[in-house]
């Protein structure tokens, strides 16, 4: 009887130790970003301008035209809000933690990750929170908001709650992409390329409906890169023009990049080399 | 003019210094030409679903479109003057600053210099991109463009390059008193971007929003060159551009010098 209790005396006790931790991290990070109070929201000014004006470069196209192939002002307005929904998550959670991973590999950082009890990709992921760009979000939902209003959707409690699952599960797939293209520093030293070529690829898909691909692009951008995938799908189920055939090849990309990403990381992990490689 | 021409030959050193400098970073001269194709790439996708049911917008033609992008894209290419205002912010924030007070030429004149030496090389290669880009993508460059607006272009272009030096410099010098001047950084990147015209061209928005911005330089960064120089805009309205975008210099080139001669003395990096 002692015993137990001893047991479960040590396990509150590493509970609160590690709750007390997270805390100290929180708030070590919130102090660091308070030193320069201008830029604690610089993330949410960055991004929102860039989807405000991403808003109004399609609102100047549709003035002079009532659809894109097929696609209506509500409806661009509800892709363009997802993707920057699906971008503040990718802010606010894992974005700030998952970009050190390259420079991590390359100066021997990661030694220290490893060597820590858990998994070292978890602690990257969640260690580098951006409140900050928390205000993304409500920024975001009101684009949706107000291209559902726009396309004249009537969102029932289903739509609404099939969407946010297809968008969290967009939000894995954008954070499998960017883990993946951040694994490959593992195999070579200047992998900048890729980064680079990432921010390309993401800049024209926030810009293009996946659906506009043709031939080899729509290869790339759907299959290769999925990019053409992550906001595309959550639009069209929630305008209701996905198919099931559409919804089925999202899903399966979700699954096999995710498990390709796991996969991959683990694999890296055993060719890293360490500082004194 | 004793004193213009030791500046003069200052100018053209720098200037020549970042020009060979740039040939150590060929990668990311080759992701300028990339960014370049990037840019056209968007515009043949976007624009060929918009044209499939119908033959103008907004006045503008398919081919006149794409033109548009092209010309354009080439002269954001040019426009590196971004890394004025993070470097400027980066270096009072991190107390290494300095360097730029103790070398003997003005600060807004030396990263004048500067961004035009790395725009001339990264010209070299964005160049033959935008070209591979217009033949890749079927675009037909070849209008009939006035000499009088192809002049006001070719004035332009350096003058707009210039303004925007003064521009950035102005808010990199933010840094001075506010600490770190990231928040401006951020809020104008995209907005300059949609107001210069490199995400649609302006004349696609209302009347109202277009005549307002006809009075703001950033007008006659990209936008009214790109038009001047797809003979879509008529030489009476590039030498009024000319004119309004030089009354901007008239005024951004002191605010610059003034902020930067009160803000300095509050900087107290010593020794980086």
């Amino acid at each position: 009887m002692t015993m137990g209790r001893t047991t479960m005396g040590k396990i509150l006790w590493n509970l609160r130790f590690t709750a007390k931790m997270i805390h100290m991290l929180v708030k070590m990070k919130l102090t660091r970003m308070m030193a320069f109070r201008l830029s604690f929201f610089g993330g949410f000014f960055a991004d929102g301008a860039f989807f405000v004006t991403q808003v109004l470069a399609f609102q100047a196209i549709y003035g002079h035209a009532d659809e894109i192939g097929g696609w209506g002002r509500g409806q661009t307005l509800i892709f363009v809000g997802t993707f920057s929904m699906l971008n503040g998550i990718n802010m606010l959670v894992y974005f700030f933690g998952v970009i050190r991973i390259p420079r991590l590999i390359r100066e021997g950082g990661l030694d220290v990750y490893i060597t820590k009890p858990g998994s070292a990709l978890l602690r990257l992921t969640f260690e580098s929170v951006d409140p900050g760009c928390a205000p993304l979000l409500p920024l975001s939902a009101g684009i949706i908001a107000y291209g559902a209003r726009v396309a004249g959707i009537h969102v029932t409690p289903g739509l609404a709650a099939g969407y946010v699952a297809l968008t969290l599960l967009m939000a894995l797939l954008y954070y499998d992409m960017e883990v993946i293209l951040r694994t490959l520093p593992f195999f070579f030293i200047g992998a900048s390329a890729v980064e680079r070529i990432e921010g390309e690829a993401l800049t024209l898909n926030f810009r293009i409906p996946g659906v506009f691909y043709k031939g080899a692009f729509k290869v790339i951008f759907m299959f290769i890169l999925p990019y053409g995938v992550m906001a595309t799908t959550p639009a069209r189920m929630l305008t209701r023009t996905l198919e099931p055939s559409g919804l089925i090849h999202a899903l399966a990309v979700v699954v096999v990049f995710t498990w390709f990403a796991l996969w991959f990381w683990r694999f890296g992990l055993r060719h890293y080399k360490s500082a004194g490689g | 003019m004793s004193r213009i021409k030791p500046g003069i030959t200052k100018f053209i050193a720098v200037a020549r210094t970042l020009f060979k400098a740039q040939t150590a970073y060929r990668f990311d001269m080759a992701m300028a030409a990339v960014e370049t194709l990037g840019r056209v790439l968007f515009a043949r996708i976007l624009w060929g679903v918009v044209f499939q049911s119908r033959e103008t917008v907004g006045g503008f033609t398919y081919q006149r479109m794409l033109a548009y992008y092209v010309v354009s894209s080439f002269l954001v290419s040019l426009e590196t003057s971004y890394s004025v205002e993070s470097e400027l912010n980066e270096r009072i924030r991190g107390g290494s600053f300095s360097k730029y007070m103790v070398i003997p030429t003005n600060p807004i004149a030396h990263f004048m210099a500067r961004t035009c030496g790395s725009a001339l090389y990264s010209a070299m290669f964005t160049s033959v991109a935008a070209v591979f880009g217009a033949a890749a993508f079927g675009a037909r460059l070849t209008g009939a463009v006035e000499p009088g607006a192809a002049a006001s272009a070719a004035l332009m272009i350096p003058l707009g390059l210039a303004f925007m030096v003064c521009f950035r410099f102005w808010i990199g010098v933010m840094a001075f008193r506010f600490e770190d001047a990231g928040f401006f950084i951020h809020l104008e990147g995209s907005v300059i971007q949609f107001v210069t015209g490199a995400m649609v061209p302006l004349a696609l928005l209302p009347d109202s929003v277009t005549g307002a911005l006809r009075f703001l330089p950033f007008h006659y960064v990209t936008y009214t060159p790109a038009m001047l120089l797809t003979g879509q805009l008529s030489r009476r309205e590039g030498w009024a551009g000319l004119a309004i975008l030089a009354a901007w210099m008239c005024v951004m080139l002191p605010l610059a010098q003034l902020t930067y001669d009160r803000a300095r003395v509050r900087y107290d990096g010593v020794g980086a």
